[in-house]
């Protein structure tokens, strides 16, 4: 990624094999929170200053904590939220989607690069399932998110008219 | 022998040359593919469920950079359900949403220099305040600067899936931490999302998020190479090339 080195806390007997195959540096897994903190913190040599989470804000916490606290600033990216207290030396992000949107410019260098990327095959894209019954399946296949049933995978709903609209040339 | 005219040869060398998925090349053959209605899904109150409602009108598209696609497939993601039953992300009532979806360009601006007619995109809908762009509906409004074309290997209904994902992570590591994406040698052409921002009007961002575009990261503390990462969870959504 851009000559970073990347430390990812995941599930590892579930998902290690791919991410590892996808290029993550370490692999450290999710039990026990306090000592992937721990590793996290031996492993960088206490010099971490970028942390991405993607769960919500107890583990946007843990990460808080393995971040330097000296020198120049951490950054804690919360997708899924954030801890309520800041942490000394560390500055809060949350993505500025508006940007996209609202930011012809931005969308666009994101859109073209997309779609090189797709081209290159060089994006590992989720793996999908398909839901059934088009739009009025979704309440269903919403359910099945809610009650965590999905993982590693995304769900996708072909609207029915996928087919027909498939064979039009 | 039969000739063909200026205009099919055109479009089969076109169809020869051009890597993505495209379905029609005309208005002409995608006005099979209008409605004068459609279906879509409606949220009436939080904690309910979504409600199958016919009959509704097509979203009109406002502007020339606005684009008409007629969904193929919709991608669900967690703030599908989180949305309504915690209370959030709902504008009005009843509201519809879906943010992640592919389909078919079925009404382009011919001004538009890369999105046309016929072309099938995915298009990652993060302007939840603006109804016309939901997933959850037959028809979508979206905007060239928003919608990527979809490879012609690429399954279609899988792009679905791709979008705000890899528009989250991109804006993550590139305008949150300030990671600079153009140094990627493959495959060229790669933004730097912290100079490309700072190129702009501020005054093209929201008020409400300028302060993290333009100041979150200072150059001087943008990521070097060696530099560490952490990054908790995120296991099904790695669209982000940044392991590639």
């Amino acid at each position: 990624m851009a000559d970073l080195r990347t430390i990812c806390v995941v599930d590892v007997a579930r998902y290690g094999e791919s991410l590892m195959a996808a290029g993550a540096d370490i692999l450290v897994d999710r039990i026990d929170p306090d000592r992937a903190v721990a590793i996290i913190q031996g492993v960088t040599r206490g010099q971490l200053r970028f942390a991405l989470d993607t769960v919500g804000r107890d583990t946007a916490g843990k990460l808080q904590e393995a971040l330097s606290r000296t020198g120049n600033k951490s950054h804690l990216v919360g997708l899924g939220g954030l801890p309520k207290a800041k942490a000394e030396n560390v500055l809060h992000h949350q993505v500025p989607l508006k940007a996209f949107h609202d930011v012809p410019k931005i969308g666009e260098s994101l859109m073209t690069w997309l779609e090189k990327l797709l081209l290159a095959k060089r994006l590992i894209t989720p793996q999908v399932e398909h839901t059934i019954g088009g739009l009025n399946g979704i309440n269903r296949a919403l359910d099945r998110l809610r009650k965590g049933t999905i993982t590693g995978k995304r769900l996708v709903v072909p609207l029915q008219n996928h087919t027909m609209l498939r064979q039009v040339i | 022998m039969e000739v063909l005219t200026d205009e099919e040869s055109r479009q089969l060398m076109e169809s020869m040359t051009n890597p993505f998925t495209r379905l029609a090349h005309n208005e002409k053959e995608t006005a099979g593919l209008l409605n004068s209605s459609q279906q879509v899904l409606l949220i009436h109150r939080p904690g309910e469920e979504y409600k199958l409602t016919q009959n509704q009108g097509i979203p009109e598209q406002k502007a020339e950079h606005e684009i008409l696609v007629k969904v193929i497939a919709v991608g669900l993601n967690p703030v599908d359900w989180k949305g309504p039953d915690y209370n959030f992300g709902l504008p009005a009532l009843p509201w519809i949403n879906g943010r992640d979806l592919a389909g078919v360009v079925v009404k382009a601006h011919k001004n538009l220099r890369r999105i046309r007619v016929g072309d099938v995109v995915l298009s990652p809908s993060t302007d939840y305040r603006d109804i016309r762009k939901a997933a959850f509906q037959e028809y979508v409004v979206s905007t060239e600067h928003n919608s990527a074309r979809v490879p012609a290997d690429f399954d279609v209904l899988s792009s679905a899936a791709v979008g705000v994902a890899f528009v989250t992570a991109a804006m993550a590591l590139g305008i949150c931490c300030g990671l600079n994406f153009a140094v990627a040698k493959e495959p060229r052409g790669a933004p730097d999302l912290f100079r490309l921002a700072r190129e702009v009007d501020p005054q093209a961002f929201a008020a409400d998020i300028r302060d993290e575009v333009l100041d979150g990261v200072k150059e001087s503390e943008r990521p070097k190479p060696g530099d560490w990462i952490a990054i908790w969870g995120g296991e099904i959504s790695p669209s982000e090339p940044c392991y590639g």
